[in-house]
């Protein structure tokens, strides 16, 4: 859904080259966090679909450098990096080639943090397109379930998590679903990412764990079963098979990133 | 809420699911609208809804029970049911995960269904209830793909295509892994059994197709061809060859050999923009059908040996067979041939005449005059050919049915040599031009008819840029073609040259000249050159001026000649090795024959309604016949198959049922098309290939003007003449780029027309607005096709979206929407050099360039991006509706009195959208229709002041980005677009 050839020519693209960042999409996650003050105490994180690496970067340059770790906190700060790509390493940071939609992999994720949960869970993956818009949806869907997956499993109560959008036909069902686990649900398009581009970041503030409901990770569970009971608003397979229209509802939109700030459109 | 307001018409988009059913069904998924055609006759046979929202992706049947799957949706319907019940969506159900693929058991009591969690579930026939549900234990990460090969009733096989490059093949009832199957790289885009369950094949990401043994599980063969991703693939000829369909529009066949390698066979160039989806093999009628993203069905016929059938090639050896005295000399060539009714005369280098017919070749006699050189003319539905040799010797032989000759001349033409013979026919009478090297000789033209008696001979001042490649006879003109793009226009009666044209195209040869309409006035001439570019011609006989009416480029590489076919352009010539036929205004191609390129002898013929194309390549003569297609290969008409980014409507009363409009699209092409509005029917006229990036605005300025913009800075301004049935457009004017940067981009214009003092039309202002936050305005002159800049301005360092003109109390403001939300009014009047009176510009002698200073007032309305704005005026009021990135949509207004301008937001609902609003039309009585990404065509009412909701319906078409509207006579007619287009009635 990227469009990588103009990403080159953009403005952030040149900034992202100067100031070191793998790619652009760090301003990104920089001018989200301006907004909601996403890395205020946190410690332990998961970026998922992370390659090449810039949101690591930005995260390990705020847990390592400047909230200015020193050996005897009680819980030392943990980044842990998943993407399908191999990553160049990045200090303070573990990271994990493969597959999030795989059930295993968010096992191995979850003995990495060895029973501790995490702050924040992030996700700015994006499937590769067919062009069947309907299809490209759900896959995208798919890896932001897959990231609420593991999110049920380690987030803490009141944590975050963040992920990537791309604002189609049933996106306001994802907004219901996820009302149902989080205080607030915001759908957040920064400066930096193209106006001109359906992304988006749906920001999840205030996990609020069901108390009648247990996730678990089971290698033969697949996301549509790991849900099962969550009571998240989600279709459930009924024997009869009739049709119903769940539950959508619009998230509050929020332009981030100061409007001094570059304009992605533009053309410089 | 009054219900509605906004009815469907009609729908044109991608087509994923094709399946043919009995000996000449067709079925066709078009989003959730199911059509059926009787592809025998073109028919369709019924259209009905099948899905409430949900595009159908799939087709299953067991005897006469169908079953309908896309997304999560299902529904399991009997024949009668399809076209007899009325509210068949009332049947729809739904599982809770998407739907791979499906298929009916043995019996076809149950019917299987496989989720993209590569899970069966079993649903009964009867009851339409959920059995049971089966997987493998540990298999149930994604699938992008998969099959269920239904071999007998214990044998089911599912094969699933996972996202990482394996293909895992289980056995349904053991619950256990029969293969899985490494070696593609990527996703698996599709993977199918066959019917046997002897072979496996697959393909994925990295563009290869793999055949595999079911029993074994060892890869057998890698087969390359297709230059994108292919999507869809398909056994048949009793599991001997395979089909597949890609992202590069192509289909091809692939022949599966005695040692188990799999071999491309044939290609077929079927759609346009990108994606071909949908694709079904009737075994039993050996056709193939296709759906593309661009909304065609195509239909073609995939017999084994079919082609070749059509292809008889003979070496010279063969052609002299017949006659056993005939002594083939060393080098000898055939050196031309031309098609008669009865077959086909050809001529060696050594003067040996031969006839083919009724598949025998026999010598017709040798001419010695023809030894090393001669040239071949003809008329095939006359039966009369002429060979002329070099030194100025022609024979003029007619034939009768038979092939026996029945007549035959020589004439002597006086020039020091002969390079050069063409020929051609107005009405009744023959032509022959004879052209030699020598620049002071005279081209000679002969007039004679049926029996080779000449009526005259005119002398032609040869043109500047001579070496004549084609001519044309009407009435008393000649029209000849010459090399470097020129064109030279003669009287047939006293040889004078009326007119020479230079630079018809960029450069290179013209390569035909047609009449194909004409009367005692005019005559419209069709003209081809090699670049790929072709005009129209409007050819005043009385001034002998000449009128370029349309021009287009091919882009398919060279460009040899043209057909006019059922007022349909045919196109023909070369692209590497291969020679095309190409439906033109249809926008697809017809055949194409490897004959190894164009620096060979060949020669197109068309009669009775089939192409034969004659070649010679490495010493052999090839003859390949295309009959005409025996079921109307194209089964519906498309669209773009890429996003279409605008679309603009003409607002012309007259013609309520032929409305034509234009869209252009991230294809980078516009079409100009005409709209039914009582059936949502469509014609598309041209695709028009001038722009070189995706468009970004298209607008009728007038009746015959329209403009589009794009990025690198392509401004084109359009003319359309429509003095002959099929409208003509002809880019007329453009604006020169300012920069080389390729991603400035015009975002969006707005004109006001110009008047003289007596009140009379004379021009337009014209007002663009750029990606780099630059406002230019020009004076546009119809007449010359001048721009004169007025205006240039800079809003800040942001992407301008949108412009809108308006004239109030003689002042001219113009308004912008941009990036960061705002909209922002400036007041022109005393910043250009147009004056205004009556509230309309009036010209004045002399033009300037201003620069405009700042804005008098700045809102904003939006939190981002204004995608979408339109203006209406109430007095002394601009009302502007926007709508925004942020999904909401506002009434602003800015007042003007006195003292100032007064801006402020009426009405603004947040989320008025679930996604961005894209487009948006102001509608009469205080109405606005809003398109947005969510996929719901909205309307509201705003004449309390308040916005309200009136009506919201689905639409089928996926990134909805585009929309217009127009009022003709009470009725509103809408057209959206997106991937596809959908007409719509708004009901007051
Ligand atoms: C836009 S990039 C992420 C950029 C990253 N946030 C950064 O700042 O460098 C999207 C990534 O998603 C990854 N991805 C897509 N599907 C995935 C999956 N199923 N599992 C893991 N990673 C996936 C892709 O490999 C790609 O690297």
């Amino acid at each position: 859904m990227g469009k990588s050839s103009k990403d080159k020519r953009d403005l952030y693209y040149r900034k992202a080259k100067e100031e070191g960042w793998r790619a652009r999409s760090a301003f990104k996650l920089l001018q989200l966090n301006d907004q909601f003050q996403l890395f205020k105490g946190v410690r332990r994180v998961v970026d998922l679909c992370a390659a090449p690496g810039s949101w690591s970067q930005v995260l390990s340059r705020e847990l390592f450098e400047k909230n200015q770790y020193t050996a005897n906190d009680e819980i030392p700060p943990k980044i842990v990096a998943v993407d399908l790509q191999p990553m160049a390493p990045i200090d303070g940071v573990t990271t994990l080639q493969a597959d999030i939609t795989h059930p295993k992999t968010l096992s191995k994720i979850l003995e990495i943090f060895g029973g501790e949960p995490a702050d924040f869970v992030c996700s700015d993956g994006a499937p590769d397109v067919t062009g069947l818009h309907d299809l490209d949806e759900y896959i995208q869907a798919q890896l932001i379930l897959a990231a609420l997956q593991l999110t049920t499993c380690l987030l803490r109560p009141g944590g975050t998590f963040v992920a990537k959008i791309f604002r189609g036909r049933d996106i306001d069902l994802m907004y219901s679903q996820l009302g149902y686990l989080f205080e607030k649900v915001i759908c957040a398009k920064p400066r930096s990412s193209r106006g001109t581009s359906l992304e988006a970041f749906i920001v999840c503030l205030g996990y609020k764990p069901s108390s009648h409901w247990k996730p678990t990770l089971d290698p033969n569970v697949s996301t549509e079963d790991f849900f099962k009971g969550a009571n998240i608003g989600r279709y459930e397979l009924k024997d009869d098979l009739t049709y119903e229209e769940e539950k959508r509802n619009v998230a509050p939109f929020i332009a981030c990133g100061d409007l001094s700030s570059y304009d992605s459109d533009a053309t410089y | 809420m009054s219900q509605d307001t906004l009815v469907p018409i009609e729908h044109h988009g991608p087509s994923i699911a094709v399946k043919f059913w009995d000996d000449d069904l067709l079925f066709v998924g078009h989003g959730p609208i199911l059509k059926i055609y009787n592809y025998k006759t073109s028919e369709i046979v019924k259209t009905i809804r099948i899905f409430k929202k949900n595009k159908i992706h799939g087709i299953a049947f067991d005897r006469d029970t169908f079953l309908f799957y896309g997304a999560r949706s299902f529904n399991m319907l009997s024949f009668d049911q399809i076209m007899e019940q009325q509210n068949i969506v009332d049947n729809e159900q739904m599982i809770n995960d998407w739907i791979i693929t499906a298929e009916f058991s043995a019996n076809g009591l149950e019917a299987f269904i496989l989720t993209a969690h590569n899970v069966i579930l079993s649903i009964d026939s009867y009851s339409q209830t959920l059995q049971w549900e089966k997987s493998v234990y540990g298999e149930k990460s994604i699938l992008y793909s998969g099959s269920i090969r239904v071999v007998s009733k214990q044998d089911v096989y599912i094969n699933a295509g996972t996202v990482m490059g394996g293909v895992v093949i289980w056995n349904l009832y053991k619950e256990e892994i029969v293969h899985t199957l490494l070696g593609h790289e990527g996703s698996i885009f599709n993977v199918q059994m066959s019917p046997s369950a002897k072979y496996i094949v697959s393909c994925s990401d990295d563009r290869s197709i793999k055949l595999w043994d079911h029993k074994t599980g060892d890869l057998l063969s890698t087969a390359w061809g297709h230059t994108a991703r292919i999507w869809n693939l398909k056994f048949y000829d009793d599991e001997k060859s395979v089909i597949s369909v890609s992202e590069d529009l192509t289909s091809r066949t692939w022949n599966i050999t005695e040692n188990q390698e799999l071999l491309p066979y044939e290609t077929y160039q079927l759609h346009s923009g990108r994606h071909i989806w949908g694709l079904d093999v009737s075994d039993k009628v050996k056709l193939a059908a296709t759906g593309g993203n661009d909304g065609r069905i195509r239909l073609f016929s995939v017999k084994t040996g079919e082609t070749e059938s059509y292809r008889k090639t003979f070496t010279l050896e063969d052609i002299t067979n017949s006659a056993p005295d005939y002594i083939i000399k060393k080098n000898e060539i055939v050196k031309g041939f031309w098609k008669l009714k009865f077959g086909l005369v050809i001529i060696t280098s050594e003067g040996g005449i031969f006839i083919y017919k009724d598949q025998k070749w026999e010598l017709l006699r040798i001419e010695n005059k023809f030894n090393n050189f001669s040239l071949t003319n003809g008329f095939t539905d006359d039966n009369i050919i002429i060979f002329t040799n070099t030194k100025g010797d022609s024979l003029f032989l007619k034939f009768d049915e038979e092939g026996k000759i029945i007549n035959e001349k020589w004439i002597n033409t006086e020039v020091t040599k002969i390079v050069n013979a063409l020929s051609t026919k107005d009405g009744s009478n023959f032509y022959l031009m004879i052209e030699s090297p020598n620049k002071n000789e005279k081209l000679v033209v002969y007039e004679f008819d049926q029996n080779f008696e000449i009526s005259r001979t005119v002398f032609l001042e040869k043109g500047p840029t001579f070496v004549t490649t084609c001519f044309e006879v009407n009435g008393d003109f000649i029209f000849a073609g010459f090399r470097l793009s020129s064109l030279g226009i003669y009287s047939l009666s006293t040889g004078e040259e009326t007119k020479f044209i230079k630079k018809l195209s960029i450069s290179d040869t013209v390569t035909s000249i047609k009449s194909i309409k004409s009367d005692d006035k005019k005559t419209l001439l069709i003209i081809s050159n090699r670049d790929g570019y072709y005009v129209y011609i409007k050819f005043d006989k009385a001034t002998s001026e000449c009128e370029f009416i349309h021009s287009n480029n091919t882009r398919r590489g060279f460009l040899e000649g043209s057909y006019n076919i059922n007022d349909e352009l045919i196109l023909f010539g070369f692209k590497s090795s291969f020679f095309y036929i190409y439906n033109e205004s249809r926008d697809y191609e017809i055949a194409y024959e490897n004959c190894g390129g164009a620096h060979r002898q060949w020669k197109l013929f068309y009669s009775n309604e089939s192409y034969e194309f004659v070649y010679t390549r490495s010493g052999s003569l090839t003859i390949r016949e295309i009959p005409k297609a025996k079921f109307d290969y194209y089964l519906s008409e498309g669209t773009h198959g890429r996003e279409i980014r605008d679309i603009s409507i003409r607002n012309d009363s007259s013609k309520i049922d032929d409305l034509l409009y234009i869209t252009g699209a991230e294809d980078t092409t516009l079409k100009l098309s005409s709209l039914n509005s009582t059936n949502g029917q469509i014609k598309n006229h041209w695709t028009l290939r001038k722009h070189t990036s995706g468009l970004q605005k298209v607008k009728f300025l007038r009746n015959d003007l329209i403009a589009s913009s794009s990025a690198r800075e392509e401004f084109f301004i359009w003319k359309i003449d429509e003095s002959f049935n099929t409208p003509f457009i002809i880019p007329y004017a453009s604006l020169n780029p300012s920069s080389d940067n390729p991603d400035l981009r015009i975002m969006d214009f707005d004109h006001l027309e110009v008047y003289d003092e007596s009140g009379k039309l004379q021009g337009l202002f014209l007002v663009n607005v750029y990606s780099d936050s630059s406002i230019k305005g020009w004076y546009f002159d119809p007449e010359t096709g001048n721009f004169t800049q007025l205006i240039n301005g800079f809003y800040k360092t942001c992407c301008l979206f949108d412009v809108k003109l308006n004239i109030v109390d003689n002042n001219v403001y113009l308004l912008t929407g941009a990036t960061d939300g705002y909209l922002t009014l400036w007041d022109i009047t005393n910043e250009f050099s147009l004056k205004v009176q009556n509230n309309k510009l009036q010209m004045v002698t002399e033009l300037k360039s201003n620069k405009i200073s700042s804005p008098i007032s700045t809102i904003c309305v939006h939190q981002n991006g204004i995608k979408s704005f339109e203006t209406q005026l109430n007095n002394n009021e601009i009302l502007v509706a926007t709508g925004g990135d942020d999904n909401a949509l506002a009434i602003t207004s800015f007042k003007i009195n006195n003292s100032g301008v007064e801006a402020k937001i009426y009405s603004k609902i947040e989320d008025a959208a679930s996604s961005t609003i894209t487009s948006l039309n102001i509608l009469p009585n205080d109405r606005v229709l809003v398109a947005s990404v969510d996929q719901i065509f909205r309307i509201w009412s705003f004449k309390t002041g308040e916005l309200k909701l009136i009506d919201s319906k689905s639409t089928t078409i996926a990134d909805t980005g585009s929309l217009d509207s127009i009022s003709l006579e009470g009725k509103d007619i809408a057209l959206v677009g997106g991937v596809g287009l959908s007409a719509w009635e708004i009901k007051n």
